[in-house]
């Protein structure tokens, strides 16, 4: 995990380091900032003597401050307070994709079934949510209007946090953007092969449930779905809740793109991998403490 | 007690605004946007403000004699006057004020503010003296800034990033109290406050999704909207739970040139460009307002109404095209083979400004004149309009106060001044204007400024929208300040 | 398959719309007429205008441009390198598999919208450079993939056959291993690819601030543009949004019939 951290500083930081021009002008407010950043980003030594330098940092849990955005303000920070703000999405969002494909799969023989999740999944993010919002907004409006209903108490209007709009975020980002058909696909690939195995058959044949060994052997790879799907729900995360209005890492990661706060966005982009190496590494311990033959073979 | 319980209850519920966007900081010395000038006015305070009448009367000053050649005036402060955190108002603060906002490490935005005075020191702790560069008229109508607490600085030299930004300390009748995960920022009532204030809480709402302005203020999501959309007004105007109120802000908008470039720099160019716009019909799509001939706005005492708006000439546009070495061959002007192109940019969060550039691209090409739009924003707007000056039109707004001082657009010396333009008649007049004595000196001079800035056409004025803001009929008292919004909000009720 | 080729189907007619769209006459800038703004479907406008009087069908047809060039140009980075670092994967197995493997490890680990914002922040947001970044963003699930099928292959006859034939090793990693082995499992990544172009674009543009910009239509923009107006007509942000949804939907259709082919 260690590595995948520090491979993605270097990546990061790469790509900003090696950019054709001098990295200050990057930076909208760049000539203002020259002197104290020159010193600070040690534009003087070879950019391999900085990436070292920033990996050091990085160790030490230092990822710079932000420029733009929120001057001043230290990156390592924000960016633990936004992607938690965005794990409170992206986690529920996770399961309800994983759980919903597995449902989905238990049943053979559903090509209908698989077509139409197929395609319904496969809108984009943005336009589910987009869509959906509106919907829900213009059609209370209307009710309002028209005078069926009072102001519901359980509606919230669009500015404001709720559980509503927190619903509608963790629905779209577990369903669209393809997630939830390529998971149900996994799914009946894993279901298949399991059911075909020999030990399964030997308990049908002796008319035996299959249901248990087959949900306890589902688990081991199930914790592999998983973390295979977590970046992508991270990934998706970032269109979301810029169109919900929802203040987490994406909408975040955002205005420090828009704003060319580097510091900011690749220090949200380190993070990110952060989370998906320690994902991928608690879901290989976990599969490791499930399943006694990866541990006797090793990782 | 039962009453008693009701009306605390009444109290109690907040006085909810929304702004397209929440500023980031709450310092007077780096404000840089409306939404930072209108809250810095519900917690801090000048030496003099506006009184409902928009006449100058003092807030924490108590009076002002000047000298005799009126280059030097002493200013006392009102008594009893506090900071929010209960220390008296001393003169020290004023004199630091205004170094603060003078000195150059600050980097102050505002130091155009101050820039006319010399020299600023206590005298006791009551008494300011303040020495002029110029001798001034009246200087008080200057003396709007806002003061701030010596105490919660290191020094004069103000760093962006000082705390300060977070944890404001002003003398207002509204204090912060916190800036919430949402991006709102709540304000409290001041307790110590030396009058009694109407509301006891005020909660600024960041309401970036333009849609639903209008209609959280009709589902009583919030009180107040600063500024209403065009396309909103029809709605709020026959909703009887809402009162529009005109603000204005002395705002237009404009079409800059940019002087440093041949195309910008050829007067024939900028004339033919001006009568080759249809104004009317870029503002049609977008609003109402009215058309402007100059860089004030139709109401104001230094509008030049003998100077009309240019009108539509297409003939004496090619007769100008022509002078300047173009001809028009295939349906473009082209110079040497190569054809007149411009590149437009517009501010991203210019509300609108989308809609009026694609409508002038479409203009204008149909002149044969290519035209390519960019939308920037501010992060860009800020490095390629302001420092690089890499544009050829700027389609933007202007905000004034009441002082309408525009010489920071067309001195040539002038902060604002980006279109490059340099005239030195103009130059004059606008020094007589910033130290005429009298106030018939001043719009004369400042009329004559308006004629030859039309004339020249550093700048195509377009509009003036008619602007509005919106408040649900609970909020009682209710006076507006046309640019500053809050400055009365002290009587308002809820 | 029928869904197969509904889905080939619906990449044809994008094709076809994007070589067209090289002819057509259309001006974007030309056609604002604020005087016939939203306007409903009529004979001379078959989806009637948005709110500034442009034709929809139009700009929808032209918005095909938005990204099927990025789509192509995503393709051949990914195509290409996955191939070069396939190719290398097979002929050196071993110490330099397990190095590039580790780079794609990191590359998978930073969510691929946020890679590609990034490179657009730092380098720039034409149309090339978000195509060459969704490109590389792809590379790892692709090159994985790859990887397996090739190990998979190492001990196939056919194979084994061409070694001991005297075929040089280039030619069995190029050929044999690469083209025979996994050509349909890169057109089906490839596919993908292209779906998340379409997607990438869409989103980039709806947002604003990265992606096609106005005037020039991309199905994205025209939506954003519409839902800020007021009374607009419904067609002209409904048909942009439909026909995202059947572009995405028909190329991982055709993805799916290559699976199956492949």
């Amino acid at each position: 995990m260690a590595a995948t951290v520090a491979g993605a500083t270097v990546l990061l930081h790469g790509l900003f380091w090696l950019a054709p021009g001098d990295p200050i002008d990057l930076l909208p407010n760049g000539p203002e900032l020259r002197p104290v950043l020159e010193a600070e980003w040690g534009l003087d030594q070879p950019v391999g003597v900085r990436i070292l330098r920033t990996l050091g940092a990085v160790a030490q849990g230092d990822l710079g401050y932000s420029l733009i955005v929120k001057p001043g303000a230290d990156v390592a920070n924000l960016a633990a307070k936004a992607w938690g703000k965005t794990l409170t999405l992206a986690l529920p969002a996770l399961a309800l994709c994983v759980g919903l494909a597995l449902l989905l799969a238990w049943r053979q023989d559903r090509p209908r079934l698989a077509r139409l999740v197929m395609v319904s999944s496969a809108t984009p993010g943005f336009l589910l949510a987009a869509a959906l919002i509106t919907l829900l907004n213009e059609g209370a409006f209307a009710g309002m209007e028209a005078g069926h209903w009072d102001r519901p108490g359980w509606f919230a209007l669009p500015d404001q946090p709720s559980a509503l709009r927190t619903a509608l975020a963790i629905g779209v980002l577990g369903l669209s953007g393809g997630l939830l058909s390529e998971a149900r696909t996994e799914a009946a690939g894993l279901l298949e092969s399991l059911r075909g195995s020999a030990f399964i058959e030997a308990i049908a044949a002796r008319g035996g449930s299959t249901l248990g060994p087959l949900l306890h052997n589902l688990l081991p790879p199930l914790l592999g779905l998983l973390s295979g799907r977590l970046v992508l729900v991270l990934g998706g995360a970032l269109i979301v809740e810029k169109v919900l209005f929802i203040q987490g890492a994406g909408t975040l990661f955002w205005e420090a793109a828009m704003n060319r706060d580097h510091p900011l966005a690749i220090g949200l982009g380190i993070a990110a991998a952060a989370l998906v190496a320690s994902g991928q590494a608690l879901c290989s311990l976990g599969r490791a403490a499930l399943d006694p033959r990866l541990r006797r073979s090793g990782p | 007690m039962m009453l008693s319980f009701l009306l605390t209850a009444a109290l109690a519920a907040p006085f909810r605004y929304a702004e397209d966007q929440a500023p980031a900081i709450v310092n007077p010395l780096f404000s840089t946007s409306m939404s930072e000038a209108r809250l810095s006015e519900l917690v801090f305070e000048g030496l003099y403000t506006d009184n409902p009448e928009l006449a100058t009367t003092p807030l924490l000053a108590r009076d002002l004699s000047m000298n005799a050649d009126r280059t030097e005036a002493t200013v006392r402060l009102r008594e009893g006057a506090t900071w929010q955190d209960g220390t008296a108002i001393t003169a020290d603060d004023v004199v630091f004020s205004i170094q603060a906002m003078q000195n150059p490490q600050t980097a102050s935005t505002e130091y155009g503010r101050v820039e006319w005075i010399k020299k600023a020191e206590a005298l006791d702790a009551g008494t300011v003296k303040l020495t002029f560069a110029r001798p001034e008229a009246r200087p008080e109508d200057k003396l709007f800034f806002k003061i701030l607490p010596k105490g919660r600085f290191a020094g004069t030299a103000v760093k962006r990033t000082d705390p300060f930004r977070t944890q404001p300390t002003g003398s207002g009748p509204f204090r912060v109290d916190k800036f919430n995960d949402d991006g709102s920022i709540t304000l409290l009532k001041n307790p110590g406050y030396r009058s009694s204030v109407g509301l006891s809480e005020i909660v600024l709402r960041e309401v970036s999704d333009k849609s639903y302005q209008a209609k959280l203020l009709i589902y009583e999501s919030l009180e107040a909207l600063v500024r209403v959309l065009p396309r909103d007004l029809a709605v709020l105007k026959n909703n009887r739970r809402v009162e529009l109120y005109p603000y204005q802000t002395n705002s237009w908008w404009y079409l800059g040139f940019n002087l440093g470039r041949p195309t910008g720099k050829d007067a024939n160019i900028r004339g033919a460009i001006a009568r080759l716009v249809d104004v009317q019909s870029l503002l049609d799509p977008v609003g109402t307002g009215d058309l402007l001939s100059g860089p004030f706005v139709p109401s104001s005492p230094y509008y030049n109404h003998d100077v009309p708006a240019w009108k539509r000439d297409g003939a004496k546009a090619a007769e100008l095209l022509t002078a300047a070495g173009y001809s028009f061959a295939a349906g473009k002007w082209t110079k040497g083979g190569k054809p007149l192109s411009l590149r437009v940019c517009a501010h991203k969060s210019l509300e609108s400004a989308q809609e009026v550039a694609i409508n002038l691209q479409s203009q204008l090409q149909g002149e044969g004149i290519e035209v390519q739009v960019d939308f920037l924003d501010d992060a860009t707007w800020k490095s390629q309009i302001w420092k690089d000056r890499n544009y050829d039109l700027v389609l933007s707004q202007w905000s004034f106060d009441r002082n309408e001082d525009v010489r920071e657009q067309f001195h040539s010396k002038g902060t604002r001044n980006f279109t490059g333009y340099n005239n030195p008649a103009v130059d004059g007049l606008l020094d007589k204007a910033r130290d005429a004595l009298d106030p018939q000196q001043k719009k004369s001079a400042l009329r004559e400024v308006h004629r030859i800035v039309h004339d020249d056409a550093p700048m195509v004025f377009l509009w003036t929208l008619d602007s509005y803001s919106a408040m649900s009929v609970k909020v009682k008292n209710v006076v507006i300040h046309p640019f500053y919004f809050f400055t009365w909000s002290r009587t308002w009720t809820m | 398959m029928s869904g197969a080729r509904l889905g080939a189907g619906v990449l044809g007619l994008l094709g076809l719309a994007w070589a067209a769209s090289a002819l057509s006459t259309y001006d974007v800038v030309a056609d604002v007429h604020p005087a016939l703004a939203s306007r409903g479907p009529s004979l001379s406008h078959l989806l009637g205008t948005d709110h500034l009087g442009r034709d929809v069908l139009c700009r929808l047809w032209l918005g095909v441009r938005a990204f099927v060039g990025p789509g192509l140009i995503a393709g051949a980075v990914a195509g290409g390198l996955s191939a070069l670092l396939g190719g290398l994967g097979a002929l050196r197995p071993g110490a330099l598999r397990a190095a590039v493997r580790a780079l794609l490890t990191v590359v998978a680990s930073v969510p691929r919208f946020a890679l590609v914002l990034l490179i657009a922040s730092i380098f720039g947001d034409e149309p090339a450079i978000l195509a060459a970044a969704a490109g590389l963003a792809y590379l790892p699930a692709l090159v994985e993939d790859i990887f397996a099928r090739v190990a998979e292959l190492e001990g196939a006859d056919f194979v084994e056959a061409a070694r001991a034939h005297g075929v040089p090793a280039f030619r069995v990693v190029a050929v044999h291993l690469l083209w025979v082995g996994c050509r349909h499992l890169i057109l089906r990544h490839l596919l993908q690819l292209f779906a998340f172009v379409v997607v990438l674009e869409a989103s980039l543009s709806f947002i604003g601030g990265f992606g096609v910009e106005e005037p020039t239509p991309s199905w994205g923009n025209m939506i954003a543009f519409e839902l800020s107006a007021r009374e607009g007509n419904l067609w002209a942000w409904l048909a942009p949004a439909l026909c995202i949804q059947l572009a995405v939907v028909g190329t991982l259709l055709a993805a799916e019939g290559v699976r199956d082919g492949g």
